[in-house]
């Protein structure tokens, strides 16, 4: 068994935990972060990409709103490059409810989110596919956020201010003696290796697991697991967030989030955190739904579905059954006060939008307990250097406009490795995956990560297996990397089969029309041209 | 009007075009795209032929073994170069793994692997889709007893493109090695080789060359200034990947057989629907014509006889909407067999959508599912239109597509 | 459907499966040029994801329609390259090099004046384009290529407009569109087919069209090319409202009257469509109804055929070589080898022509190997446009299939 010890262990690699782990960092305090899977394995990854501006909660919870726009304008600065300033329209239909367009107008006003009503004239002249029974149409700061982007800028910087992480290192129980949580038993999944680390204090971030992991030392934190499911269209349909203004409720946003659309969402409550199964059911409910935004949307081919978990806080006072009554605001739990044991601390509830201010308040609690009295700066400062204009050029050169402008934002300030690769040898510009312009320098560039232990890691780091194709030419095009990295014939297969497997469950529930097609021709490459083996089916 | 009207391009389609304009036919071949024949390996599978048609519908039931050896021969006859053995034969897949066929070209055919000998790759710079290192690895394993070496060229043609980093698709490269330039390159190449490999100390040892996207089979020498015949050491071509040269080379080989034969072809057009003679109660229908929509109107084409090869779900024959609330065949709206569960959860099993199709009585005459009658007297469906069938995971898509498109054409 | 989500439609339908790319005869030959699937939909993704392109090789396609009918989904590849070329010729911004492509573009675009220019002194503009010094003058200052073939002028075909009115047998009455090819480098043709009509016993009106606009289209003058398309439906307004059809002789115009006319916003919009015909196809018509004569006499003699690509783009097969197939003594066989490589007005321009050249050369092949193999001694195209690059890349005399149509019913020699 491996021993580590440092000063405070972060469960969880969640935006939550990232943010927490790069404020203490900032802060001087050695901290180390876990995480059971790839980073952005829970719900981070799972979401709705929606960087809020706090209107969805204007009439409700005007708590949260004030959060969300004061975090809104934070992240628009620190985290530029994670966000595309899109703007978002509040969208009110004809025949909906008048008394709440009015709330909803005060609501806005009072939290301080700038709302501009936008002529429908020039509201359809912008939008071609926004629905004719628009009656008005209001702007505000919504803008869509890449959690992926912003996870890894955030344990990037971290990094720099000394903080570290690992990653498929899974937390097994709470290392506890004389009341005391004095560090984490953890098991490295890669190696198998057991680990035990000891810290003087332990942060729970661990999304829809924490009572999970509060479970191991007995007590009880209470979470709601809400399972939200969302639908991905294979192209961009609008160009704002499109939210129907109305009492919140299931199908009521579109986010646009560059090539895609993504739309949802639903709410049930799920006894399993990882209950990521998405129901047909729910599908069909949702596409109903977004007929009324998106008239003809049945005819738009979704590439695939996916569910998240939101993990919200169920407080005694607020005991709604419907996850949605429930507050969005977030709970620090010092577990000294709830089950008088001291070094652990857990946060729950917010919003990915949040993510930051839920960081500074359990760091600024962190640091008074160890004693430190450096101030957070996350707000101030940004979490990526500006990029140096001759790399982009060069880029840009190299394979083009767009190709270098996605791989630059994917890359950022490790980009130059990449460009000085593809220009010593050009045939490394070739694409992997040609709909999100991924090449294969980029992928070689990925796999020296040891982040990055599958196929369906690479996806998540490059975006390759994510367009209109879902893997079926980009996984064979990602061979001779992959087959080197890992080794091997049997290892490419083995994760030619797990990436496929892992994109066939969210197009399962969506299999018809041309996403259906799609299956069928990938399955005719892999068993027919590549000869694999056909499975045995279960049935 | 015509005595056969061929609804698409595809495998299924052009077999039973060209067969019926080679017994005398005037045959109309009207397609929207080229199908999915430019996927087409150049091997065809027939699957275990015996075993599939015990199954209680796989469309092999539909056709006695003459039928199946007689569509087998056709290609033979199309295609010289194409062999007929009694047991399948192996070939190389485009990652170097060995696969099995029971219907591909001669220099596809692998050698024994019981003998000994060298294999050298012919590595084309910047072929697209092309994975060297991992087909040297895949090779050695498959042949153990064997030398395997690769060996890097370029042609002069495409530095250009090697410079600005681009990939050369493999169609390109079949394009080259289909000229007199790039006939020499070759020659040359496996000049080389022989000296480097026969030098000295084994003379006797047997080389192999080997070579992606080399597609020999399919030249027309109507069209085609004949090159170089023989190399000086014997070259092995792979199968290929997507897009093929294989299925692109043999699609234009197809089209210039049919239309060397007078058939007719309408590409650019799709069909939409038809025309019927007033149809009266309990009588299968007869179909007068299918309407076509070219640029800016619809034709009408009139035919004696109707075939149905617009290609299934991937070809477009049949699409499924939204929530799968409507699934419908394209042309004549024909009623459908839809398995009652959808997918499996494992994704390289076998999928039960892809058993949808028209089921069909012996002469491939759409049935009605539900009452089991023929609903239209004068249309044959053929290729992946048939319900009941995997060609992924019972390998036989080739087979079905052949047999279906020739016995169609007998039936003209 | 409107029609953005009717393009939004068949942009879902690309597979991402690259044949459309791997037929593209300009990506064959051309490393830079991404091809149909990446400037089509790959990019339309990005374009409607507002995402920077570089949108300048857009300008090398050559609207030769080629993906299009290769794509297995049906997906409108050219439709978003030219509403992306529409897009980009809007925001494009002068350089001294874009100010010359322009003034070669107004020049190549505006056929129809370069073929005025001809008409009025025919034996002298066919003179100074064959002298070396003025084609390297035009190469240089115009970058027209200096070896490419440009067209010949002849004798211009005369405009016949309608003195009679629309007559009371609107049924044998056929308005005829020959396209400036016709009516200013080869009259003659324009001529035999009228005389072609006429013997079948159709009054032919030839009113005073403008270019049909494909050529401006392609060389970025989307503006004009929708004007004159306006203009050319207004003339056709009061035939097209009595039910006569329109004949064309050129397969580039025919196509561009039965697809992007009808999406111009004028009232004989809806009609042009399905009164658009090729003349082939309007033979095939009457043959099919019963009233083809088919007093042929023999004409011996064997023909390559060459489909130009604006004619299967149109959909409607090769109706000439059924109805040349007709006649007795023709043996003719189609050689469908791919695209000539000129694309209207594409192998002209300098930095092209070799491209060109190296698109045609397997159809030069075929031509040759066929013609060496005695197989035919001529070839027959509809397009004069391919038939000036078949006839500079292998020197086979090249003509119309209404010729030998004519020679049949004993029109001509
Ligand atoms: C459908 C849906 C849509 C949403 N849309 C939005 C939106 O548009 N905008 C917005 O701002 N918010 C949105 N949210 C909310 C937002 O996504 C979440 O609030 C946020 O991502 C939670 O982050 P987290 O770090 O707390 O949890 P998570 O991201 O779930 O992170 C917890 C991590 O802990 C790890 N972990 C668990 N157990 C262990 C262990 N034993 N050992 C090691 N690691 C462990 C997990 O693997 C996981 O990665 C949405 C949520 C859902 C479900
Ligand atoms: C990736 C892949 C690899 C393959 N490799 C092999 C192999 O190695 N060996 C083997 O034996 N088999 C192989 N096959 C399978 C074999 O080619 C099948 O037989 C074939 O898929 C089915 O052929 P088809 O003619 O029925 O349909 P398709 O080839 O799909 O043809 C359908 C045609 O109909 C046209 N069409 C559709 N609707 C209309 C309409 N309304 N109007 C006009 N035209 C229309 C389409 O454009 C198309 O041209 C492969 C198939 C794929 C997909
Ligand atoms: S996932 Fe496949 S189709 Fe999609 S972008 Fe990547 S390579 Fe292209
Ligand atoms: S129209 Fe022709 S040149 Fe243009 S992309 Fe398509 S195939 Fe290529
Ligand atoms: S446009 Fe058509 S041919 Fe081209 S990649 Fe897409 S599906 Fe394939």
């Amino acid at each position: 068994m491996r021993e580590i010890s440092t000063q405070v262990v972060v469960i969880g690699g969640g935006a939550t935990g990232v943010g927490i782990l790069r404020d203490l960092s900032m802060r001087g305090i050695p901290a180390l972060l876990l995480e059971q899977g790839d980073l952005a394995h829970g719900t981070s990854s799972r979401f709705h990409g929606l960087l809020h501006s706090g209107g969805r909660y204007a009439v409700k919870d005007d708590k949260a709103a004030q959060e969300c726009i004061e975090e809104n304008i934070i992240l628009k600065t620190i985290a530029a490059h994670c966000i595309e300033d899109t703007y978002g329209w509040f969208v009110f239909l004809k025949g909906d409810d008048p008394n709440y367009l009015e709330l909803w107008l005060q609501g806005c006003d009072q939290v301080g989110i700038p709302v501009r009503e936008v002529p429908l004239e020039e509201g359809f002249r912008l939008e071609p596919l926004l629905t004719r029974k628009a009656a008005r149409i209001f702007e505000v700061p919504d803008a869509t956020v890449d959690g992926f982007k912003l996870l890894w800028s955030n344990v990037k910087s971290a990094e720099k201010y000394g903080g570290t992480y690992q990653t498929y290192c899974k937390v097994q129980s709470l290392w506890l003696e004389n009341g005391r949580v004095i560090g984490v038993y953890a098991e490295d999944l890669i190696t198998g290796e057991t680990l035990r680390v000891r810290s003087e204090i332990v942060v729970n971030a661990a999304g829809p697991w924490s009572a999970e992991i509060a479970a191991m030392s007995g007590f009880n934190v209470d979470v709601l697991k809400d399972k939200g499911s969302l639908l991905v269209f294979n192209q961009r349909l609008f160009n704002r967030v499109i939210n129907r203004l109305r009492v919140p409720g299931d199908g009521d946003i579109f986010v646009p989030h560059q090539t895609v659309t993504v739309f949802g969402t639903t709410s049930h409550t799920v006894e399993l955190p990882d209950d990521h199964q998405v129901d047909e059911q729910d599908i069909t409910y949702l596409i109903e739904l977004g007929q009324n935004l998106l008239e003809g949307i049945e005819r738009q081919r979704i590439v695939r579905s996916f569910a998240g978990i939101r993990p919200l806080y169920e407080s005694v006072e607020d005991q709604d059954q419907e996850g949605r009554g429930v507050s969005r605001n977030f709970v620090i739990i010092d577990h000294q006060k709830m089950d008088g044991v001291q070094g652990l601390v857990s946060i729950l509830g917010g919003k990915l939008t949040t993510y930051r201010l839920m960081a500074e308040k359990v760091s600024d609690w962190v640091a008074a307990k160890l004693g430190v009295h450096t101030a957070c700066r996350t707000a101030e400062e940004p979490l990526l250097n500006e990029q140096s204009a001759e790399v982009w050029d060069k880029a840009r050169q190299l394979i083009g406009v767009a190709a270098a402008d996605k791989m630059m934002e994917r890359l950022n300030e490790q980009a130059g490795a990449v460009v000085e690769a593809i220009a010593r040898q050009p045939l490394l510009g070739q694409f992997v995956c040609e709909c999100e312009m991924v090449t294969q320098a980029e992928v070689i560039h990925a796999l020296q990560d040891p982040a990055v232990n599958s196929l369906d890691d690479l996806r998540r780091q490059t975006r390759l297996g994510m367009g209109t194709c879902q893997g079926a030419y980009c996984s064979y095009r990602a061979t001779p990397m992959i087959h080197e990295a890992f080794g091997g014939w049997e290892r490419t297969v083995k994760e030619y089969r797990l990436l496929l497997a892992e994109r066939w469950r969210g197009i399962t529930p969506v299999l018809w029309g041309e996403q259906l097609r799609e299956s069928e021709l990938a399955r005719a490459l892999f068993l027919n041209v590549l000869d694999l083996k056909a499975e045995e089916s279960e049935g | 009007m015509w005595d056969a009207v061929v609804v698409g391009g595809g495998l299924a389609g052009w077999i039973a075009g060209i067969r019926a304009a080679q017994r005398g036919k005037k045959v109309l071949l009207v397609t929207e795209g080229v199908g999915t024949l430019f996927y087409f390996s150049g091997i065809f599978d027939y699957g275990d032929i015996e075993g599939l048609r015990h199954l209680p519908k796989h469309p092999y039931t539909l056709f006695n073994s003459e039928a199946i050896a007689q569509g087998q021969h056709f290609v033979q006859e199309i295609c010289p170069e194409y062999i007929i053995n009694e047991t399948p034969q192996s070939a190389f897949t485009v990652l170097g793994t060995v696969r099995q066929g029971d219907l591909m070209p001669r220099n596809m055919i692998l050698p024994d692997r019981q003998e000994q000998g060298r294999f050298v790759l012919l590595v084309p710079e910047g072929l697209k889709d092309f994975f060297p290192e991992v087909v040297i690895a895949n090779m050695a394993r498959e042949f153990p007893g064997w030398q395997v070496s690769a060996k890097r060229m370029r042609v002069d043609a495409l530095a250009e493109w090697v410079k600005l980093g681009k990939s050369v698709s493999s169609i390109d490269y079949s394009a080259i090695w289909r000229s007199e330039e790039g006939q020499r390159v070759l020659a040359h190449e496996i000049e080389e080789i022989k000296r480097q490999y026969q030098v000295g100390n084994k003379p006797q040892e047997k080389i192999v060359v080997v070579l992606p996207s080399l597609v020999k089979e399919y030249v027309d020498f109507s069209r085609t200034k004949p090159c170089i015949e023989e190399f000086s050491l014997p070259v092995l071509e792979m199968s290929s990947f997507v897009p093929s040269p294989h299925g692109r080379y043999f699609a234009e080989y197809l089209k210039h057989r049919f239309t060397d034969l007078g058939g007719e072809l309408m590409i650019g057009a799709r069909a939409v629907s038809l025309n019927q003679e007033s149809p009266s109660e309990n009588k299968a229908r007869t179909c007068q014509e299918v309407i076509v929509n070219s640029k800016g109107k619809s034709l009408c084409l009139k035919g004696k006889k109707f075939i149905l090869a617009t290609g299934g779900l991937l070809g477009g024959g049949i699409k499924v909407g939204m929530a799968r609330k409507s699934i419908h065949e394209g042309v004549f709206d024909l009623p459908l067999f839809v398995p009652k569960e959808w997918s499996e959860p494992q994704f390289f099993a076998s999928q039960p959508f892809a058993q949808i199709g028209v089921e069909t009585d012996e002469l491939m005459r759409p049935l009605d599912p539900a009452r089991g009658e023929v609903v239209w007297d004068n249309v044959h469906v053929v290729g992946r239109m048939l319900a009941h069938w995997d060609p992924w995971t019972q390998r036989c898509g080739g087979g079905v597509s052949v047999t279906s498109g020739y016995v169609a054409a007998e039936l003209v | 459907m409107d029609s953005r989500d009717e393009l939004a439609a068949r942009l879902d339908a690309c597979q991402k499966c690259n044949m459309c790319t791997a037929q593209c005869p300009v990506a064959k030959v051309n490393p830079r040029f991404i091809g149909p699937k990446g400037l089509g939909p790959d990019m339309e993704r990005f374009r409607r994801g507002q995402i920077n392109l570089d949108e300048t090789m857009l300008d090398d396609c050559s609207n030769c329609k080629t993906c299009e009918l290769t794509c297995p989904s049906g997906v409108k590849i050219t439709e978003m390259i030219l509403g992306a070329r529409r897009a980009a010729s809007k925001a494009r911004h002068k350089n001294t090099m874009g100010l010359r492509l322009g003034l070669r573009g107004y020049i190549l675009g505006r056929n129809e004046y370069l073929g005025k220019l001809g008409v009025i002194w025919p034996t002298l503009t066919n003179q100074v384009l064959k002298i070396k010094l003025v084609r390297l003058a035009l190469d240089k200052t115009l970058s027209i290529s200096k070896n490419g073939p440009l067209p010949a002028y002849g004798k211009p075909l005369k405009i016949q407009p309608d003195k009679v009115g629309i007559g009371t047998n609107t049924n044998k009455q056929v308005v005829y569109f020959p396209g400036c090819y016709t009516r200013f480098n080869e009259g003659d043709t324009g001529r035999i087919l009228i005389r072609l009509l006429e013997h079948l016993g159709y009054k032919t009106t030839v009113p005073d069209f403008h270019c049909c606009g494909l050529p401006l289209e392609a060389n970025g003058q989307f503006g004009k090319a929708d004007k004159n398309g306006r203009y050319n439906l207004e003339l056709m307004r009061p035939y097209l409202e009595a039910g006569i059809p329109v004949i064309t002789s050129c397969t580039s115009c025919g196509l561009t009257l039965k697809e992007d006319y009808p999406k111009l916003e004028t009232s004989s919009a809806q009609l042009i469509g399905a009164q658009a015909y090729d003349l082939f196809e309007f033979l095939w018509q009457l043959h099919e109804k019963g009233e083809l004569p088919l007093d042929f006499q023999e004409v011996r003699a064997s023909y390559g055929y060459h489909p130009p690509c604006h004619l299967k783009a149109q959909g409607i097969g090769t109706p000439a070589l059924r109805i040349l197939g007709l006649i007795p003594g023709v043996k003719i066989r189609n050689l469908d080898a791919g695209c000539c490589g000129l694309s209207g007005s594409y192998g002209f321009k300098a930095e092209k022509y070799k491209k060109a050249m190296k698109i045609g050369s397997s159809l030069f092949e075929a031509i040759n190997v066929g013609s060496q193999h005695g197989d035919f001694q001529s070839m027959t195209t509809e397009c004069g446009v391919c038939k000036v690059q078949i006839v500079h890349g292998t020197g086979i005399p090249t003509e119309h299939p209404v010729h030998i149509l004519a020679k049949a019913y004993r029109l001509i020699d």
